[in-house]
């Protein structure tokens, strides 16, 4: 027989891996235990409490059975119920949910979850008092939270609850480093609606670079007259990223008096403000701009042709003039594209096959 | 004298298999690194997703838009359904293309006629070379639906197409048998709202063989019924979650599945599109993307998310099988052929430093290694007597395919229990 030296070897590798293969298998039944059992226990625990609980807000009926129905099951299992309950009400039926959700000790619990050194735990506590509405007391301090899925969070709420302090905390986390953190603070901004033009307008004054082209896109989202002087001081912005965005916001709210500026900003050296620019005097409406767009017919990049067509045909008759005008351009491109705009069928080239 | 000689010759073979041992030792134990990775992973990945309301994302008017690209070809009887299902994601700014890549049975008139399909005018930049476009529809049922009919080119060429007419700053790339959850989009959309680096973010793949299906979606999940497909259901899970989660964390993924991937559209067309001369077309695209975000020194970043599940049928003969597998291992032995200068090369970072050869070693040459490995365990136990732990040391898949499922039983959506 062939002796290996390393045999001792082998076979410590073969018991290490059974024990692995055990341990595996023993994690994989024990789940399959706990899921079983939260089938066979919990479930129609936590739907009897949910159907007593929505009979209770349906009928207004005495509030102390239903209490004892969702004090029965595990914390964690209250505290779901209440979320999933919670984010389908609005209105007194919340307000509801939310007093029995003090009274049965919830609340209190969410407050400590929301102190919990834990961020998972955090998030609970927010998600909890998201979905009730509450939480006026404790969910400010965790604006400054470490964890940018908390302070996204928090967004969310705040954006159930405008207050100025709340208002000027959302606009502080489209500073954020994080790319979630300022979409949720953009879009909490734009459920927020016209109570943050006053403050996002301030904002909007004491930005620059990055942080400037945050604040303006939430403006571009808006469109409030509030923010047209904002946004006509940046048309001569050095990057050319504001400058597109002060042009969407002008184009959104600014109305035909910014007409000349956006003129102008049609022979940007950028191609995306100048696609801007004849985007926005097309939602103008401003048939008297038909010339000046017509022109970039003629641009070297072909969005903005693009952009220039359709904006013709959007301006009506004058427009659709031009287009037609333009089926003669000299210029192969401007042709191309007024043809297109305006469906006509493709002209082959000398030489093109049938 | 003959005696020498086969003495000689097991000496020889003892030593390749010591050697095909060590390999595998460091397989197992870089194996062992992406399960750890991974594990890493999903459990805050869990945490954040658990209980959190994606309908304020739904209800958003800031999300990314996103086109869904559909190739078809041939797929006049389930055309119908699969797009029905597509149409219905729940997802607030989303496109469909479908690509009738000239098909030679009845797929477009189905189209024209179950979605009172419209002709429009093509006005599209054509910034990716493609086969010629015959003619492009729009749905009067849905204003978000598109249809081009083109000359066949193919899976990668009809993407090309779909990707120079769409109109959204995302794209999502799918097979046309591929069925989508419902919610995968919002799931899927995350990466890309997080980081203006990710190019492209993929998910979980797994088999529907089995499961019952209504309206072209998942309405209930089930273990296959034959055991091949039942050993690719295991095979996916460890293919998914510890293989490709795992790379999140030690350089980034190299392979975006075509069943269902999302892609930033420009950062595409720029890198050239999808290749046509490849059958490995999805991998070589996502190679090709890292690569030129290397040599352009920008950020071009890839990422797995477990979440987002799309559901593929899989093989259930072994002809069909080798077939599928032949042509995944020519693909993938062709794409590195094609970006061999990645290899160990140190302007590519981890690229080139870890991903690339894990590739060339882990996956292209396993499975020759280990054939290998086990002819000559054959031929050294027919020769002679061979030590018992030696011999099962040689079955490097018996440990770790319980692991994936041991992950993905501690996930959200855990595995069906009958």
């Amino acid at each position: 027989m062939r002796t290996i030296a390393t045999e001792t070897w082998f076979t410590f590798t073969l018991i290490f891996e059974g024990i692995a293969l055990a341990g595996s298998l023993g994690l994989l039944f024990g789940r399959a235990a706990w899921l079983r059992w939260e089938t066979r226990w919990l479930e129609p625990k936590y739907q009897a409490a949910r159907g007593f609980l929505l009979q209770a807000l349906e009928a207004d009926t005495d509030q102390r059975e239903d209490l004892e129905a969702v004090t029965a099951l595990p914390l964690r299992a209250q505290i779901k119920l209440m979320t999933d309950l919670g984010e389908n009400l609005s209105g007194s039926k919340l307000q509801e949910l939310a007093n029995i959700a003090k009274q049965s000790g919830i609340l209190t619990h969410g407050e400590r979850l929301c102190r919990s050194r834990w961020w998972s735990q955090r998030v609970r506590g927010i998600r909890l008092f998201t979905a009730m509405a509450e939480g006026e007391q404790i969910l400010p301090s965790l604006f400054h939270d470490p964890s940018p899925l908390i302070r996204s969070e928090l967004a969310h709420w705040a954006a159930d609850h405008p207050s100025p302090e709340m208002i000027d905390a959302v606009l502080r986390l489209l500073d954020d480093a994080d790319g979630f953190c300022r979409f949720a603070a953009h879009n909490a901004l734009v459920r927020m609606g016209s109570i943050v033009t006053e403050p996002l307008a301030r904002h909007i004054e004491s930005r620059t670079g990055v942080a400037l082209e945050h604040a303006m896109a939430v403006a571009a989202s808006l469109g409030h007259e509030r923010f047209n002087d904002p946004a006509r001081a940046r048309l001569n912005h050095a990057d050319p990223t504001i400058r597109t965005l002060a042009i969407a916001t002008l184009g959104k709210s600014g109305g035909l008096r910014f007409v000349p500026e956006l003129l102008d900003c049609l022979n940007d050296p950028a191609a995306h403000v100048r696609q801007a620019a004849a985007h926005a005097l097309g939602r103008l409406k401003c048939w008297q701009a038909s010339p000046a767009v017509a022109r970039l017919l003629e641009d070297s990049v072909w969005t903005v042709r693009q952009e220039a067509a359709l904006t013709l045909r959007s301006l009506g008759a004058p427009g659709i003039l031009l287009l037609r005008q333009s089926l003669s351009n000299p210029d192969r491109f401007a042709g191309d594209m007024a043809r297109h705009i305006l469906g006509l069928p493709r002209i082959r080239v000398k030489g093109e096959a049938a | 004298m003959t005696h020498i000689i086969g003495e000689e010759l097991l000496n020889c073979l003892l030593l390749v298999e010591w050697m095909i041992l060590v390999y595998f030792f460091f397989l197992s134990s870089f194996y062992a690194l992406l399960l750890t990775s991974a594990v890493l992973d999903i459990g805050p990945h869990l945490q954040k997703e658990r209980g959190e309301n994606r309908r304020r994302l739904l209800g958003s008017d800031i999300v990314p838009r996103i086109t869904l690209l559909a190739p078809a070809y041939n797929e006049a009887k389930t055309i119908a359904d699969s797009l029905r299902a597509l149409l219905g994601l729940q997802y607030p700014s989303l496109e469909v293309i479908v690509i009738n890549d000239g098909s030679k049975d009845t797929t477009l008139q189905v189209l024209i006629n179950q979605f009172e399909l419209v002709p429009v005018h093509p006005i599209y930049e054509h910034r990716l070379q493609t086969k010629p476009l015959r003619a492009l529809y729009r749905s009067k049922l849905h204003p978000n639906l598109v249809v081009a009919d083109k000359d066949n080119g193919g899976k990668a060429d009809s993407l090309n197409v779909g990707l120079n007419i769409a109109s959204h700053e995302l794209v999502c790339a799918i097979d046309a048998d591929t069925l989508i959850e419902p919610d995968a989009l919002q799931r899927i959309v995350r990466p890309f709202i997080e980081s203006d680096t990710v190019v492209a973010a993929g998910g979980t793949i797994r088999p529907v063989n089995g499961a019952l299906i209504k309206g072209g979606r998942v309405v209930r999940v089930h273990t296959p019924h034959r055991l091949l497909a039942g050993v690719q259901v295991v095979e996916y899970l460890r293919a998914f979650l510890f293989g490709r989660l795992g790379w999140n964390r030690l350089g980034g993924n190299m392979i975006i599945s075509g069943a269902f991937g999302l892609f930033r559209r420009e950062a595409v067309i720029r890198a050239g599109g999808y290749l046509h001369d490849t059958v490995g077309e999805d991998m070589e695209l996502i190679v090709r993307l890292r690569r030129v975000g290397c040599e352009s020194h920008e950020s071009q970043r890839v990422v797995f998310i477990p979440d987002p599940v799309a559901w593929t049928e899989v093989p259930e003969s072994f002809r069909v099988l080798g077939n599928q597998r032949d042509r995944w291992h020519r693909g993938l032995a062709d794409v590195l052929w094609r970006h061999r200068r990645l290899f160990f090369n140190p302007s590519y970072g981890a690229l080139g430093l870890v991903v690339f050869p894990y590739f060339v070693f882990g996956e292209l040459l396993a499975p020759v290694i280990e054939a290998l490995g086990l002819l000559i365990m054959g031929l050294i136990v027919a020769f002679d007597d061979m030590n018992g732990s030696f011999m099962l040391l040689f079955f490097p898949d018996r440990v770790r395919i319980w692991h994936p499922a041991v992950l993905r039983f501690f996930g959200h959506r855990g595995i069906h229990i009958p």
